[in-house]
């Protein structure tokens, strides 16, 4: 399952009036709780690989036993930076592990740079974005295993 | 933030003067990220080497003859609302710069001070943010004072608008005095009329300007800035909202 059919399944039961929603199927179960948008909750079973895309990149990966990822989503409109400046590294890579209130990227609008803190500690799963691509509000940017 | 500690924002708090820096910002950044300081801590630097008016586009700054200086404020307002330390800061430097009897002075969206159609100041600012709150805020002001040649940049000066040398130290006294009456009113209802200053003296607010976006140029007046600093701009057809800086005067 894919990050586009995930966001959809979100956007689907934000129309609802359910709260707490549990969908499994022969290879994914997924949990989607309401009021609590900054958390999703994505339970894979024992050795299915998961195929996570984006635009550019299509990319497969064994996922653990009961691994409970957190998206963390962009919290405003703006120019996603990955770097501190174009000759840095990047604030996180994939395979990282972080810690609350470790600056993971900048977001720019308006000539206003945020850094940007994560709010988990944890490992960095993936990385859905590219260095200076524009990003909306509430777009998912980073796949996090909570440590 | 309370009121206490806006009163004397600059005051007794730690300064740090550096004849050369690469960018007071980057300097009062990384300063933070040691130990904590106080807000209104604040880096200045008679020359500033490696300044930012964006990513990639170096502010040029003559040795000894401009002020730039950065400091740190813990507005606590939500990343929502960051806007507002554009608008208090571009007054500041207004309400400096017309204490100083300089004349024409204009803000053009969103941040920069023009003075007879030409760039005199710039503000960087840079926030950290942890759950859509901005805890601290890194502001980083650029002024030209005593620097008369530009070269090729569209840019001036108060020595070139008043044909008169100032003291640098004087200019920032001045600044701080102002800024602190500014920064009182973040929190409270006159913001408003903060914001109405700001939108009253924006280049092109209610007078057709062309702009250039996205490579194509668009004939339109400025009818509003909305609260978190999007761009209203009324062409013949339509009216169109800009909310990234890659919108450009013409």
């Amino acid at each position: 399952m894919n990050i586009k059919e995930i966001q959809d399944i979100i956007n689907f039961i934000k129309k609802t009036d359910l709260d707490d929603v549990s969908i499994e199927t022969e290879n994914y179960k997924i949990r989607v709780k309401k009021n609590n948008s900054e958390v999703t909750q994505l339970k894979e079973k024992k050795n299915i690989p998961v195929e996570i895309e984006n635009d550019e990149t299509k990319l497969t990966e064994e996922s653990e036993i009961e691994t409970n990822h957190i998206t963390i989503k962009s919290p405003m409109i703006g120019t996603l930076y990955l770097s501190p400046n174009p000759e840095s590294e990047p604030y996180i890579n994939e395979g990282d592990t972080i810690n609350a209130g470790q600056t993971i990227c900048i977001i720019e609008a308006m000539k206003l740079f945020n850094e940007i803190e994560s709010e988990f500690s944890g490992k960095v799963i993936k990385i859905l974005i590219d260095d200076t691509s524009p990003v909306e509000f509430d777009q998912p940017l980073f796949i996090i295993n909570p440590s | 933030m309370s009121n206490n500690s806006a009163k004397t924002l600059f005051d007794n708090k730690t300064y740090v003067f550096m004849t050369e820096c690469l960018s007071t910002n980057d300097y009062l950044l990384k300063l933070l990220k040691k130990k904590s300081y106080q807000e209104g801590t604040m880096v200045n630097s008679s020359y500033q080497k490696g300044g930012r008016g964006q990513r990639n586009n170096n502010w040029l700054s003559e040795k000894g003859k401009n002020l730039t200086f950065s400091f740190l404020l813990e507005p606590n307002i939500e990343l929502s609302n960051q806007f507002l330390l554009h608008i208090i800061t571009s007054i500041s430097i207004f309400k400096t710069l017309l204490e100083i009897n300089i004349k024409n002075i204009s803000i053009k969206w969103p941040n920069d001070i023009y003075v007879n159609d030409k760039k005199i100041a710039g503000i960087l600012i840079e926030n950290l943010v942890y759950r859509k709150f901005i805890y601290k805020s890194v502001i980083g002001v650029g002024l030209n004072i005593n620097q008369a040649n530009f070269g090729i940049l569209n840019a001036t000066s108060t020595i070139n608008e008043t044909m008169k040398k100032h003291n640098l130290d004087q200019i920032l006294q001045i600044f701080k005095s102002i800024f602190n009456k500014e920064y009182l009113k973040l929190n409270s209802n006159k913001i408003h009329e903060e914001f109405d200053f700001y939108k009253k003296n924006l280049i092109g607010y209610q007078i057709e300007k062309k702009y250039e976006y996205n490579s194509a140029v668009i004939k339109g007046k400025i009818i509003d800035v909305l609260s978190d600093g999007i761009l209203v701009i009324q062409t013949k057809n339509s009216i169109i909202k800009f909310n990234f800086g890659d919108i450009r005067l013409v």
